[in-house]
């Protein structure tokens, strides 16, 4: 029983720190540029499935391959900033309409995956995993990649947001875009550059994803709402709030195994959700916010 | 031609579909996508009603649709909390989860493998077998479904969802309980789906989870944003070029296995360059119904004497000194900061109190305390006797008190006479039940209060302007019908945030001009004004706050004669 726990417990660590993951590359995205960029899980399915061309379609090292996946997403997520959402903002949009938009990019991109690979999951061999037996509790190198990858790069980007001068304007738009225009921030770059670094980390995210369970056209979207509901219960604009929110969704889906057959683990998150929503819907970190901004 | 009939059927259906959908998104804004789960809903319903438990077609379409409307109203209850963004997440969720339960709970519903076997109705002790005799019925259906859409949407229920759409603040602030609109709004969705469930489940006898993904949600929000949201009549010709536009794929000898994802790839393209280069859609909300609206029979567009749309005229013209709000020793922090440090106020009936400060005085608070918006975190706020404080800004609104705002909150795309009809009271016809037990009364009380907003409109000088949108009059305009939308409230207090800011000297005459000649008919105002010259011109006494408390008050004179308050109103 207790090594039933346990093993639980490391499992959800595990897919909580792949959240986690998920959930800062999604959060910084929103947090510094109000977008709902819905097709970000369109960026992590086509991340996982560059990494699966030059891998295993041209038989390159796993490494380059992970290079180049990141480049895709780079080009990918900065492509429909560009493309797609800057030409809204110019037309003064509202926040539904780039949703809908992203929207429409998530299923045209999709679909267009699904038409030319195949809807069959695609594994990406290469990467040397090994058992791991510690205490009645087994995971693989794999999964501890998981984790050490996952964290390295949260506190990487909290350094970046801290301790550089763009990351600092990254901030500074993400707390008042009108004030940030004002005191000389380009704040069209900063959208950029948040786009461009969220994508970067979806990269790595879908790419462990992958190597454990291979990957599918569908796999961006659970991916991507489980990022969004990550990022609402931990608040909007707190990344710190978004990694936990990560955690706690992993850990609940895994403990959630005990109480209920894993094919309704996906509602487990969707109940946090509704908790959240209802009785805290500023989120555990987020700002708290006036009411209905009179 | 079976395959012909099949695609008209399939038009009929998805009426159903996309029209009910335009209710959540086009008309209240309610970004929901999980129409195909209200659908499914519907559908399975429907079919375990007629397997399970004998139940006849119509008994069983009755079930789906009471079921399903009971899902949509929960579903309405995060909307409640939050909008856009997380509904889209909470609906999104309801969506796999509704699939999810389709899919795993197999004692119910078998799973995968669908249910089979669903009898076809019956009419007149008719089986309907062929889809040539389903058509007719199909037609009916759907005709029923668009009549029912339509009437709600034009109806004053419709008018609130619109209002609601544009501005909630302004709606609540006008009285309308946010709550039950939304709650009934996705309720009347949830059953309209359902009625298409039912009937696709007894047209094909055969339903399986696979028709109620998130990719039908998708094609449904297609559908109605090709065609144009908030037009029910785009929302049908986007059902008809939509579902015939993959029909026509066929013919392009698509190999099947890539079919479904090139359709889905043809929807999602057609969401990206709709929103990007016709937002508005095929047929835009207002394409039909730009220019001066008819003035009702009988209605005259001159304001008599003591006309009814502005309250019974009073016989005599200042204050009884009778006190009508009472604040004392109101405190409201935000974070460290207080906003209001034990303000007492006083509004007297039938007079125009000024109030003055410099920025930050707590003005604008002090209102958003009064129509609660904000709650005090200390102390009293009396209105004829009773306390204010913990009543909901739609509550206090019904009480007689009315507010603008700074940034007008206007309905930008409403038309002017809308904008001021949605906000006369006590219309007992914006109760979804009154709309189709009592539809005479509706018509009759719609016609009485266009009348009364033609009079308000003409008291301000807009009648003419009645049929343009908000959104496309100049700012002056939109001041004065700021002030037409306020007296619709029919409320005694009145309490103005800079009616007179940002506008030209003749407007700025205008605009005192009317608001000197209200106390006539009974109102008590409150005036918040930068410009001194019309606080001088309009109000006794002022009321000079600063740093939260009131420091100063008397006749606008005396006030403006201390050097002291000039020093600190212009901060020397």
């Amino acid at each position: 029983m207790l090594e039933l726990f346990a093993q639980l417990t490391v499992n959800g660590l595990v897919s909580g720190s792949l959240f986690a993951l998920l959930a800062i590359s999604f959060g910084v995205i929103l947090g510094t540029t109000r977008t709902f960029h819905f097709a970000h899980g369109i960026v992590y399915t086509a991340a996982a499935y560059g990494a699966y061309a030059f891998a295993e379609g041209l038989s390159l090292p796993l490494w380059l391959g992970v290079v180049l996946a990141v480049v895709i997403a780079v080009l990918l997520g900065v492509g429909i900033e560009v493309f797609v959402y800057q030409p809204l903002r110019r037309l003064y949009a509202s926040p539904l309409t780039v949703l809908i938009a992203s929207l429409g990019v998530l299923i045209i991109v999709e679909n267009a995956i699904a038409i030319f690979f195949s809807t069959d999951a695609k594994i990406i061999s290469g990467f040397p995993s090994r058992l791991i037996v510690l205490g009645g509790v087994a995971f693989t190198t794999l999964h501890l990649s998981t984790v050490l990858v996952s964290w390295a790069l949260f506190f990487i980007l909290l350094l970046y947001l801290y301790g550089t001068k763009t990351g600092k304007a990254m901030r500074g738009v993400a707390t008042s875009p009108e004030m940030a225009e004002i005191v000389g921030i380009d704040t069209r770059r900063v959208f950029v550059g948040a786009f461009a670094i969220g994508s970067a980390l979806a990269a790595p995210a879908a790419i462990l994803y992958t190597l454990d369970k291979g990957a599918t056209p569908d796999m961006g979207v659970t991916a991507v709402l489980m990022a969004a509901i990550a990022v609402i219960v931990g608040g909007v604009g707190s990344l710190p709030g978004a990694a936990l929110g990560g955690m706690m969704i992993g850990l609940a889906r895994n403990w959630g195994i005990w109480l209920v057959p894993s094919e309704w683990q996906s509602a487990i998150a969707f109940g946090i959700l509704l908790l959240v929503i209802l009785f805290r819907p500023t989120g555990l970190f987020g700002v708290k916010l006036r009411k209905a901004e009179v | 031609m079976d395959y012909f009939i099949h695609v008209a059927i399939l038009i009929a259906l998805y009426t159903i579909l996309s029209t009910s959908y335009n209710l959540l998104i086009g008309y209240t804004g309610l970004f929901s996508i999980a129409h195909a789960a209200f659908y499914g809903i519907g559908a399975y319903t429907s079919a375990l009603l007629t397997l399970h438990f004998g139940a006849s077609v119509p008994l069983a379409l009755l079930g789906a649709i009471v079921v399903t409307a009971l899902v949509g109203g929960v579903i309405g209850v995060p909307a409640l909390r939050v909008r856009g963004d997380y509904l889209v997440i909470a609906s999104f969720g309801f969506q796999m989860i509704v699939f999810g339960v389709m899919l795993n709970w197999l004692a119910l519903t078998r799973g995968e493998g669908g249910l089979a076997g669903i009898p076809r109705p019956e009419l007149f002790g008719i089986k309907i077998f062929s889809p040539a005799a389903y058509l007719p019925l199909a037609v009916v259906v759907a005709g029923i479904c668009f009549l029912v859409t339509w009437w709600i949407a034009r109806s004053p229920f419709g008018r609130v969802l619109r209002a609601i759409r544009e501005d909630e603040v302004a709606a609540q602030s006008l009285g309308k309980d946010i709550v039950y609109f939304k709650i009934a709004v996705f309720a009347l969705a949830g059953g309209l789906a359902a009625v298409a469930g039912s009937f696709y489940a007894h047209y094909v006898t055969f339903i399986n989870p696979l028709s109620f993904t998130l990719d039908e949600s998708i094609f449904i929000m297609a559908v109605v944003l090709v065609g144009g949201a908030g037009n029910l009549w785009g929302s049908l010709v986007g059902t008809v070029a939509l579902v015939m536009a993959p029909e026509a794929l066929r013919f392009l000898r698509i190999p099947d296995a890539i079919a479904a994802p090139f359709r889905q790839i043809l929807y999602g393209l057609l969401l990206v360059l709709f929103v990007r280069f016709r937002p508005q859609g095929l047929i835009g909300e207002h394409s039909a119904t730009r220019g001066t609206p008819k003035v009702p029979a009988g209605g005259d567009t001159k304001v008599e004497e003591g006309s009814s749309a502005l309250g019974t005229r009073l016989p005599q013209t200042s204050g009884n000194g009778k006190p009508l709000l009472t604040l004392r020793d109101v405190t409201k922090s935000f974070g460290g900061i207080r906003a209001l440090d034990n303000l007492s106020l006083t509004l007297e009936e039938g007079r125009i109190t000024g109030l003055i400060g410099p920025n930050g005085a707590g003005k604008t608070t002090a209102f958003n305390l009064i129509t609660g918006f904000l709650e005090p975190d200390a102390g009293s706020i009396m209105y004829r006797g009773r306390e204010l404080r913990g009543a909901k800004p739609h509550e206090i609104s019904r009480l007689g008190i009315a507010r603008s705002f700074q940034d007008l909150r206007l309905f930008p795309r409403m038309t002017v006479l809308d904008n001021v009809v949605v906000a006369l009271p006590g219309q007992r016809t914006e109760r979804l039940s009154l709309i189709f037990f009592a539809a005479p009364h509706v018509v009759r009380a719609e016609r009485e209060n266009l009348r009364r907003a033609y009079e308000l409109l003409a008291f301000v000088g807009l009648a003419e302007k009645a049929g343009e949108l908000a959104e496309d009059l100049s700012y002056a305009e939109q001041k004065l019908l700021v002030l037409a939308r306020l007296l619709a409230t029919q409320a005694n207090l009145l309490l103005l945030d800079e009616p007179a800011s940002g506008l030209d000297p003749t407007s700025v005459e205008a605009i005192m001009a009317l608001i000197r000649r209200l106390p006539d008919y009974g109102k008590t105002i409150c005036v918040i004004e930068h410009n001194l010259d019309v606080i001088k011109g309009l109000a006794d006494p002022v009321v000079f706050l600063n740093e939260g408390r009131t420091i100063a008050s008397g006749a606008p004179a005396q006030i403006m004669a201390s050097p002291h308050l000039a020093d600190i109103y212009f901060g020397v």
